[in-house]
């Protein structure tokens, strides 16, 4: 059975730690291993500073949407253009945050998969997989 | 979500004891504490991160320039940390062999 669950915050610093929340709050509905729910709120965090720092000074959203699905737990993460430059390694924007250089290394090492695709309404959101 | 930063001193090498969590929101407050003490003149420094709940980073990055900051001095940072899930992250992003990091805040102390 699949369950689904989406939310959505400012991309302010302070909302960062209710995401982590969330994320723990996975563990009710599925029964990960705390080493899993503590790697997943380590990518969503690091997801969130990259995004916040992207949209530093203009007023944005982060779109968080979670579906696990037997074994395979799929997050899409939108904020408009801030995707574009978390998975572009050469982007100017992401090395001049020193803050946020370590973070694709972080993600990518507990993510199965870190992919771009297409939302259907001209833009693209960021999905991570996690295989159990 | 907080961060509380106790500092001491051993044997001429500073102690900043974190607890709490270091992500994009506190951060700044640890960058602003070790800027605080390279101004002062304090170049040894050990921070102690065995009451951190969660680290990200933002962690990192306040880390690496605290110790640039005291290598331009030649000064140094040890850190004391035996909690897997704070180490994994210094493993994954290869920091594991810049910083120094100790079981203890009496090793990390002769370290420096």
């Amino acid at each position: 059975m699949s369950h689904k669950v989406s939310f959505v915050i400012p991309a302010k610093r302070e909302f960062v730690g209710l995401v982590r929340l969330a994320i723990g709050g996975l563990s009710q509905v599925k029964p990960f291993d705390i080493d899993t729910v503590e790697d997943l709120k380590l990518v969503m965090s690091e997801i969130c500073t990259s995004m916040i720092f992207k949209s530093a000074g203009e007023p944005s959203d982060i779109s968080f949407s979670i579906e696990i699905d037997g074994s395979e737990l799929t997050l899409d993460i939108d904020s408009a253009e801030a995707v574009n430059e978390l998975v572009s390694s050469t982007s100017s924007e992401w090395a001049k945050t020193n803050q946020g250089e370590y973070g694709p290394s972080i993600i990518t090492a507990l993510m199965d998969k870190v992919e771009l695709v297409s939302n259907g309404n001209g833009h693209s959101v960021l999905r991570l997989k996690k295989f159990f | 979500m907080d961060l509380k930063i106790d500092i001491g001193e051993k044997n001429g090498v500073v102690l900043l004891k974190l607890d709490g969590e270091v992500d994009v929101y506190t951060a700044p407050k640890l960058k602003s504490r070790l800027v605080d003490l390279v101004d002062q003149g304090k170049f040894k420094i050990v921070v102690d991160l065995e009451e951190v709940d969660f680290m990200d980073s933002s962690g990192l990055g306040v880390l690496v320039g605290g110790l640039k900051r005291v290598r331009s001095h030649d000064g140094a940072i040890a850190l004391v940390c035996t909690q897997e899930n704070i180490l994994k992250i210094f493993r994954i992003t290869g920091l594991v062999k810049v910083f120094p990091i100790f079981e203890n805040q009496d090793q990390a102390v002769q370290s420096v």
